[in-house]
């Protein structure tokens, strides 16, 4: 079976450059199929403010300053930039790896910055401020696209609750309008609803919806419902929890196997795309970190 | 007369339309409806009924700060024409996110929602260390600290500060609750939390229920 990561790894190095480098160099070794940038230089949503312009920043975080709109240089912002230092590194260095790079979405960016200040959109509820923020994502997703690259557009906002799924469905609508859905994939993490699943899959040119199920048996209920089975659309399994203190808290290679197990049995082999961790290695602990790709590459191989 | 205005002031706040709500305000006023009589039975009872809509999935988090800020604003509105012993506060919370952890999404809406229910907010930010929690405390005296984490790896900060309030010996001079995604009502217990908020909404009614003496 094919194994990823969602995106993030704990940072390796002060310098940017070089961090990058390790991040591939470590998913490479580790024997990680489709490998990320690692999202060496900051959070979620820092990485995608300077690719807009009406979203200011102060050290308690970024806001609204007025209606946002593409930066002039959204080729040469933070997650273009990042990007292209680790493909050009794969390249160098004669890797086969795919790579899969993570562009927050527009849920989840949107309801983040418009919290702290609204500005111009007055609310949370306005759509525009999602609307506005898909459009740049979806430039964004297009350029990655271009290099043929994988997009992983990243919305834990659609489970935690930020917008009603119906809402947030027209944002990631706009964010993935004529992306190529073969190289697209929505992640979102934790416990979903039923209502936020039905979204997601109803969501338009996405191949794979990446989602939690250790630590998230819930997930695997909703797929008991067969509505999954009526879409073409494939899961990005995460089968191992990342939000580990110790060794002894780690997801066994058994209970790995056992939630792909229940997961198979549901939506069949051919609905699963590749196993992952579930998100948020960038927190954990880089021995834990490494111990969870060995132990994922490993089940891999037993599935 | 007062209930069917009190009850169109409650539907424009349940409905999350600032202009109504505004202007049902100030109709409110003009028939001379007591001004406590509208943040009892206008605004307080609405924001309980967006709570429930918010924990019965009707509602999203958007909806419940767009309550909260209509509430906020309303208030402010009514300020002016407030008794001094009508303004007193319901009760004070200290709240902040845990040192290492930069995260403020959920705090943020947790202090939104108790100020909306009448409470005096203490936001201390993200990042807070265990010294300055208590420093808080002395400062201010409130009833209640409440901390935030979203990372596994900072929660164990929340147990610090438990441990520093005991040191201070400010641990029974307030309740503490405790949130965030990877915090669980047996971690809250464990660390000797007073309680565990699963959400904004849960965690504002255990903030009422202790300042009105009900547990």
């Amino acid at each position: 079976m094919i194994t990823t990561v969602i995106g993030s790894l704990p940072r390796f190095d002060e310098d940017l450059e070089k961090s990058i480098k390790i991040a591939v160099d470590f998913q490479v070794k580790k024997g990680i199929d489709i490998i990320s940038d690692g999202e060496q230089r900051t959070d979620m949503v820092s990485y995608m403010v300077d690719s807009m312009l009406g979203v200011s920043s102060t050290d308690s975080g970024h806001y609204v300053s007025d209606r946002i709109r593409p930066s002039e240089n959204i080729e040469k912002s933070s997650k273009i930039l990042d990007f292209l230092k680790a493909r050009e590194y794969v390249k160098e260095k004669g890797y086969s790896n795919e790579l899969k790079i993570s562009v927050t979405g527009p849920v989840t960016f949107g309801f983040t910055v418009g919290m702290k200040k609204p500005g111009p959109y007055g609310n949370l509820r306005n759509l525009e401020l999602y609307r506005d923020v898909a459009k740049i994502v979806n430039l964004i997703a297009k350029i990655i696209q271009s290099y043929g690259i994988r997009v992983q557009i990243d919305e834990p906002g659609v489970n935690a609750g930020f917008l009603a799924p119906e809402l947030a469905e027209e944002a990631l609508n706009i964010a993935t309008e004529g992306l190529d859905p073969k190289l697209t994939s929505i992640h979102a993490c934790g416990k979903l609803s039923e209502r936020a699943l039905r979204m997601l899959v109803r969501v338009r040119n996405v191949n794979v919806l990446s989602l939690e199920f250790a630590g998230a048996p819930n997930n695997i209920e909703l797929l008991s419902k067969g509505f999954f089975k009526e879409t073409s659309k494939k899961i990005g399994l995460g089968c191992m929890r990342v939000n580990v203190l110790s060794i002894e808290e780690l997801t066994t290679q058994e209970q790995s196997l056992e939630i792909i197990k229940n997961v198979e049995s549901l939506i069949g082999r051919g609905s699963i795309e590749y196993i992952h961790p579930n998100c948020g290695l960038r927190n954990t602990r880089l021995e834990l970190t490494s111990m969870i790709l060995d132990n994922l590459v490993s089940v891999s191989k037993k599935v | 007369m007062y209930e069917e205005l009190l009850a169109r002031l409650r539907e424009a706040i349940v409905n999350l339309d600032l202009d109504a709500s505004k202007s049902l305000t100030k109709e409110c006023l003009e028939k001379g409806i007591p001004p406590s009589e509208i943040v009892s039975k206008g605004i307080s009872i609405a924001m309980e009924e967006v709570g429930k809509k918010f924990e019965s999935s009707e509602y999203f988090l958007s909806e419940l700060i767009v309550a909260g800020e209509i509430g906020k604003e309303i208030t402010q509105m009514l300020k002016p024409y407030l008794k001094e012993s009508e303004i007193r506060k319901k009760g004070k919370v200290v709240i902040g996110t845990v040192r290492g952890d930069l995260h403020d999404i959920g705090k943020n809406i947790f202090g939104m929602m108790l100020e909306a229910a009448g409470f005096e907010v203490i936001d201390l930010g993200t990042d807070v260390p265990a010294e300055a929690f208590v420093e808080a405390v002395k400062k201010n005296s409130p009833d209640i600290v409440g901390m935030s984490a979203l990372l596994t790896v900072t929660m164990g900060e929340m147990e610090n500060v438990i441990n520093a309030l005991k040191k201070a010996g400010l641990r029974d001079k307030v309740k503490v609750i405790v949130g965030g995604a990877p915090i669980t009502e047996e971690f809250a217990r464990k660390i000797g939390a007073d309680a565990y908020g699963k959400d904004a909404v849960v965690g504002v009614e255990i903030c009422k229920a202790w300042v009105e003496g009900k547990s």
